[in-house]
């Protein structure tokens, strides 16, 4: 009985021991990502301001749809650009221009509006499908630290640092590194909103680190979870419907 | 005959004002056109040999996308192969692997856009020696580090060893970045090479991942061996490989080199061409009226029996001498300036690279120019003669001696 108790006591121990508690899947970790934040079905209104040395230089205004491995948006502001719109059918990307009736296929690599990201920053659908997992999830006295590698080396980062709340699991930025392992961007994540099951940031600050005066900042609004846009309207079809 | 020649000669001292002038139109006429012709001749020799040396060697090929990013040991194999064969081919006097790529250069704040080669610098003699610098700069002092164009370094605001990054993409499409600093820095050449930054090719291997070259070239002492070399390396890289690569020679990746040459050419031309018109005429003009002012003594000769050819012949020769005497004068004077000039060359700041190609224009003499200029020089005085000279075969003998 004696030898019983001794078990009980030692697997109870072992299993609120500060290791296993803190022991994180690095997976499960990257999926929730992927289905809070990167793949998560939704509509939202997106503002894109880009800065030079803290001067607002050029905004956008977008209207954001995203369902399943698809997205696709369209300009609402400023009124020269409005209606032009952008789809990510899952393979490439689009562009459709309003004034000549043209749709253009673009480079995932090219910089999204002028902006400090590239349209893959920006028109992401999955983590999980470009990168692997790089080691056990990290723990610092702030952050959880998801190194990511690139699946091959034709994608554009080929190492991703999530850092994590280590309380809230929340992403707090993402560094994208070359493949020398230098830092190019960072993506800071802020002021989260309850989306009910999740909280989802809606201020995304983009860093060049190269220059470091140059900054663009998304801002999220009117966010639902869930679009009620059929498959079609992600297609190059409906684009310029 | 001799007479006319003695007379002709004797005149040439008699109206020693207007001759000076006549020969002084035909020394510049011909000197000028010596000149232009050189320096069509030095544009064109300067921005080919720039082009061979620096970018494209007698014979250029760039590897195929799919061979350099599916490198294996035996794609590696079949290279180093095809560089025996090359080797081989006669007239080929060195091959230089080269890596080129479009990146981004940052210093600081600063950036801009710039054409990257990774070079090896134990093989690139002939480019280094194409750079100028100011003040001495050592081949083996760039193997580590960057070597960027005063135009590079201005829009950087960066000096001789100061730290800057390049980011580019890999030859399989990630994005890479590296830091370096500056170790050289050449004087501008043209508005194309002027974004080309050199890097040791080991360390360009490096930050585009690539173990192989993305460009090989092909060098000869003979230019004009280059289509013979083109062939028989057309038939070495199908031999080893089935790919398709882009291969071409100097003169198929000259057309921007051409373009300007010859229009720098035509457009010289032209203005000799208005300068001999005008000095046709000229000299036309004044052979004309020296037939008027010698009216009389046309006219005494033919009444004593000369004929007509006789005394047209005196007055050619005398056009024929002058144009001789000014040609030479001319040919002399420009031909001096010419070997003078194809040192240093003569610069013009950078603006003149959107104009001629070059900051620095550089005659270059060669002696078929100065036989065809010497040939101007004599045939059109020549013909400006005969055609002022037609009346003399009409003249009533009678009319010319009571002419006042």
């Amino acid at each position: 009985m004696k030898t019983l108790q001794l078990t009980f006591l030692i697997v109870v121990l072992i299993l609120h021991s500060p290791s296993v508690r803190a022991q994180i899947k690095p997976l499960d970790l990257l999926t929730k990502l992927d289905n809070n934040f990167f793949a998560m079905d939704m509509e939202f209104n997106m503002q894109m301001q880009i800065l030079r040395k803290e001067k607002v230089k050029r905004t956008y205004t977008m209207k954001v749809f995203r369902k399943g491995k698809k997205l696709r948006l369209t300009i609402l502001e400023p009124s020269i650009e409005r209606d032009r719109r952008i789809l990510n059918d899952g393979d490439n990307l689009w562009m459709f221009l309003p004034r000549s009736s043209k749709l253009i296929k673009i480079p995932y690599k090219q910089a999204f509006l002028g902006g400090d990201a590239s349209n893959r920053d920006i028109l992401r659908i999955s983590l999980v499908e470009d990168y692997d997992i790089l080691g056990p999830v990290e723990r610092t006295e702030k952050y959880l630290i998801l190194r990511l590698k690139a699946k091959d080396l034709k994608t554009a980062y080929n190492q991703v640092n999530f850092y994590l709340d280590r309380q809230t699991e929340l992403p707090v930025s993402q560094e994208m590194l070359s493949l020398s392992g230098k830092v190019i961007k960072t993506i800071r994540y802020d002021d989260f909103t309850d989306l009910g099951e999740v909280l989802f940031p809606t201020k995304l600050t983009i860093l060049d680190a190269l220059n470091k005066d140059s900054k663009t900042i998304f801002t999220y609004s009117e966010i639902t979870k869930g679009t009620s846009k059929q498959a079609i309207f992600f297609t190059t079809a409906l684009l310029s419907k | 005959m001799g007479i006319f020649i003695k007379v002709a000669l004797r005149n040439i001292i008699r109206h020693w004002g207007r001759n000076t002038l006549v020969g002084s139109s035909i020394a510049l006429a011909t000197g000028l056109f010596l000149f232009t012709v050189s320096l069509s001749t030095g544009i064109e020799r300067q921005m080919i040999g720039n082009l061979v040396q620096i970018e494209t060697g007698a014979v250029s090929f760039s590897l195929s996308d799919s061979l350099l990013k599916k490198t294996n040991k035996e794609r590696q194999q079949k290279l180093v192969n095809l560089k025996v064969g090359l080797k081989n081919i006669p007239d080929v006097s060195g091959l230089r692997e080269r890596l080129y790529s479009r990146a981004l250069i940052h210093v600081g704040n600063r950036s801009t856009d710039i054409n990257l080669r990774g070079v090896d610098w134990a093989k690139e003699s002939a480019l280094f020696s194409s750079l100028r610098f100011n003040g001495t700069q050592r081949k083996d002092s760039l193997q580590a580090g960057l070597l960027i164009s005063e135009s590079v370094a201005k829009k950087l605001d960066v000096g001789i060893n100061d730290p800057c990054s390049i980011m580019l993409q890999t030859v399989q499409g990630s994005l890479n970045l590296d830091e370096y600093s500056i170790s050289g820095i050449y004087r501008n050449i043209s508005g194309w090479a002027n974004t080309m930054v050199f890097l040791n090719i080991d360390e360009a291997k490096v930050l585009l991942n690539s173990f192989l070259p993305t460009h090989i070239l092909i060098d000869t002492e003979n230019l004009n061996e280059a289509p013979s070399i083109l062939l028989k390396t057309k038939g070495l890289l199908q031999q080893e490989f089935k790919d398709t690569m882009d291969i071409a020679s100097y003169k198929d990746r000259a057309s921007f080199a051409s373009t300007i040459s010859n229009a720098n050419k035509y457009g010289f031309l032209s203005i000799v061409f208005f300068l001999q018109v005008i000095s046709f005429f000229g000299i036309g003009f004044v052979v004309h009226n020296n037939l008027i002012e010698r009216n009389k003594e046309i006219g005494t000769l033919l009444a004593i029996g000369f004929t007509p050819r006789n005394i047209r012949f005196s007055f050619l020769f005398e056009t024929l001498a002058v144009a001789a005497i000014a040609s030479l004068i001319g040919l002399l004077l420009f031909g001096g300036l010419i070997l003078f000039l194809s040192g240093e060359g003569i610069f013009l700041g950078d603006s003149a690279t959107l104009i001629f190609g070059s900051n620095v224009l550089k005659p270059f003499f060669r002696f078929t120019n100065l036989l065809i200029a010497l040939a101007i020089g004599l045939v059109y005085p020549l013909l400006s003669g005969l055609w002022s000279t037609r009346s003399i075969l009409k003249a009533n003998p009678i009319q010319l001696i009571y002419d006042r």
